[in-house]
């Protein structure tokens, strides 16, 4: 049983950082209804942001990185959004070539972050490896730190989206794009203030997955944007809540199937719930938003 | 046979196989409006399955090395069509699990973490497909007797005909009714569900001759290079194929292999012998960059591609002419084009 609790501990750890990129990922595609592959290259770009800030010549503590690194991967992603796909979404409006885009995008980030980074392994490190146990559960205080910055970042959030216009904005257009259209909702600025916040949470996202895993390099964002795009969907794309929740049952399925089956297949059981998603019930737990079948809403 | 024979021989063997994969992309993506970006997925199912049709037992006394399922030593064609079958199994499962109601872009979305799921499956557990060293150790057919030289020959001859008897099938099934209401689902699905098309068939029909081509060009493949592993199959791979598609001009069967000669042969080839900039590991990102600049560029400025899909012509039925002798202004007798002058309306 202790190592039961133990393992769901190590789940709600992974799951805290997972949140953070699925919460950012489902934002977008409610706002903007397509897909944006080119998030994984985002969180890449973040981890590798924090790696340079803290390294020579700047040499910031971990804290001042990790803001630095969500600042401009923020604005990265504004200026992919802003520059290449809202253009390129106005002239070819189709869905078909909207995925082409960002698809074409996320290889081309890919290319450049290899290409200035290299292959190699990097390591970014907080230090706080000393282990805390609560009961049955364990952790170092980077993992809980992590937890923290997951929450707070979580907690922003769910402020902007309840408390500010911006975020009532952006709940309407994911909702009903056409009626927020229709209601004079300002969708130019929401669109581009939108691709700031995923930005910025992209980047948090990049950092403290980078400082979990210890040792990283430049495919970080490819390799997690499989477990991304499994917990939003899983939450119900386009619905930020959907995707904690997404986020919190990957995270603790993967863990759990580590015990179970072993560490070289567990990413099959987020596989087997992603192929049974699609079968079963594609709009995820909370029904996503938009247009996710052929005909109107399932 | 020289060395710059040898080469042009072998470019030519790839460009018929890589035209196979794109008739196959094109026949998903153009016709059918299928995003599918776990293509390369069904690639690496028909290569995959040729090689352990192939190969030895992992654990038998002649056996490859490196832990694998199957391993039956069959010769070819029996493990080709083996791969092939394979491949249409999974295209079935994939597509008609995953395909019945959802969105384009969802649909993609699903495929593509589904492909990257694989990926990932396969390099971790081992046991499957021996992981990220691959499957190795195959002959194509004749390797081992004839001469290097005339077996470069019986290779192309092989992909040839194997390239034209694809073509042959997908060109009958664009020009055919089937091809069009493909392409009536693909334009406005719900248009063409009105009419009482069964978008959901159609695609499954699109589907699986994709699958068909990429289990066809990814079995020769693996035939071809000996092996097959994970490094053979990832994003770039798709990227490949979905640029050879829109470059060459989507829908269009002839438009994918001039499209696929182009990207392939033009661009991967004649960086080859640009002067090395840099380190080494630069080039391929360059040429991933290249590539995915070309997509964006022609998705800008001709979506169409360089050869645009032929528009549809009907002969105007002889008793609308009669019906129409009293109008002041001609009818148009296809859509979009007045007769009179010719010209767009």
């Amino acid at each position: 049983m202790q190592i039961w609790l133990t393992t769901l501990g190590f789940g709600v750890i992974d799951a805290a950082v997972l949140a953070v990129a699925a919460v950012g990922f489902t934002l977008q595609f409610g706002v903007t209804n397509y897909v944006n592959f080119a998030y994984g290259e985002l969180i890449t770009f973040g981890a590798f942001m924090a790696l340079m800030a803290g390294g020579h010549p700047f040499g910031l503590p971990i804290w001042q990185s990790l803001i630095v690194a969500a600042l401009l991967t923020g604005v990265l992603s504004f200026v992919v959004g802003r520059f290449v796909f809202t253009p390129f979404f106005q002239r070819r409006p189709q869905l078909l070539f909207a995925l082409a885009t960002t698809f074409a995008a996320s290889l081309i980030l890919s290319s450049i972050w290899a290409a200035v980074w290299g292959a190699q392994y990097q390591e970014l490190n907080y230090g706080g490896a000393d282990v805390h146990s609560v009961g049955p559960f364990i952790a170092t205080t980077a993992e809980l730190l992590f937890v923290v910055v997951a929450a707070a970042a979580l907690l922003g959030v769910h402020l902007l989206l309840t408390q500010t216009k911006l975020g009532r904005t952006m709940r309407a257009m994911a909702d009903d794009r056409n009626l927020a259209i229709a209601c004079g909702l300002n969708i130019r600025r929401t669109t581009n203030l939108t691709w700031l916040i995923t930005g910025l949470l992209a980047g948090v996202a990049g950092v403290i997955q980078a400082m979990q895993v210890h040792t990283f390099n430049t495919n970080i964002g490819s390799t997690y944007v499989f477990l991304i795009i499994t917990a939003a969907v899983l939450g119900g794309i386009g619905r930020p809540y959907g995707a904690v929740i997404g986020a919190v049952i990957i995270g603790v399925a993967s863990q759990l199937a580590v015990l179970v089956v072993g560490a070289a297949l567990s990413p099959v059981v987020v596989f087997v719930i992603l192929v049974f998603l699609m079968v079963a019930r594609p709009t995820g737990i909370f029904g996503a938003t938009g247009r996710t079948t052929a005909f109107g809403s399932a | 046979m020289s060395a710059l024979e040898f080469y042009i021989v072998t470019v030519a063997i790839f460009g018929c196989l890589n035209g196979i994969l794109a008739l196959g992309f094109n026949m998903q993506f153009g016709q059918a409006g299928i995003v599918n970006l776990a293509f390369i997925v069904l690639v690496a199912v028909g290569a995959y399955a040729t090689a352990i049709a192939s190969v030895q037992p992992a654990s038998g006394v002649f056996g490859g090395t490196g832990t694998y399922i199957g391993g039956f030593g069959w010769v070819f064609p029996w493990n080709m069509l083996f791969g092939v079958a394979a491949t249409l199994l999974f295209g079935l499962l994939l597509g008609g699990a995953a395909l019945l109601r959802l969105r384009h872009d969802y649909f993609a979305l699903c495929l593509f973490a589904i492909g990257v799921g694989l990926q990932v499956l396969v390099t971790d557990y081992l046991p499957l497909l021996n992981g990220s060293d691959g499957i190795g150790g195959m002959s194509a057919p004749g390797q081992n007797v004839l001469d290097p030289s005339i077996f470069q020959f019986v290779f192309l001859g092989i992909s040839v005909v194997a390239l034209a008897f694809v073509y042959f099938i997908f060109a009958r099934v664009s020009s055919s009714p089937l091809g069009r209401a493909m392409k009536a689902v693909r334009d406005d699905e719900e248009a063409a569900a009105a009419v009482a098309k069964n978008p959901w068939r159609l695609k499954l029909i699109a589907f699986l001759l994709g699958s068909l081509a990429a289990g066809i060009g990814g079995s020769l493949q693996a035939l071809y290079v000996g092996g097959w592993s994970v490094q053979g199959w990832g994003p770039l791979e798709n990227l490949v194929l979905l640029a050879a598609v829109i470059v060459g001009g989507r829908g269009r069967n002839l438009g994918a292999l001039v499209g696929s000669f182009i990207v392939l042969e033009g661009i991967l080839e004649a960086t080859r012998f640009l002067p090395a900039i840099g380190d080494p590991g630069l080039l391929p990102n360059l040429q991933t960059i290249a590539i995915g600049l070309l997509i964006l560029g022609f998705l800008w400025w001709r979506p169409q591609g360089i050869l645009p899909e032929k528009k549809e012509r009907f002969a105007l039925p002889a008793s609308i002419g009669l019906a129409t002798a009293s109008l002041t202004r001609p009818v148009p007798a296809q859509a979009g084009e007045s007769e009179r002058t010719g010209k767009k309306l």
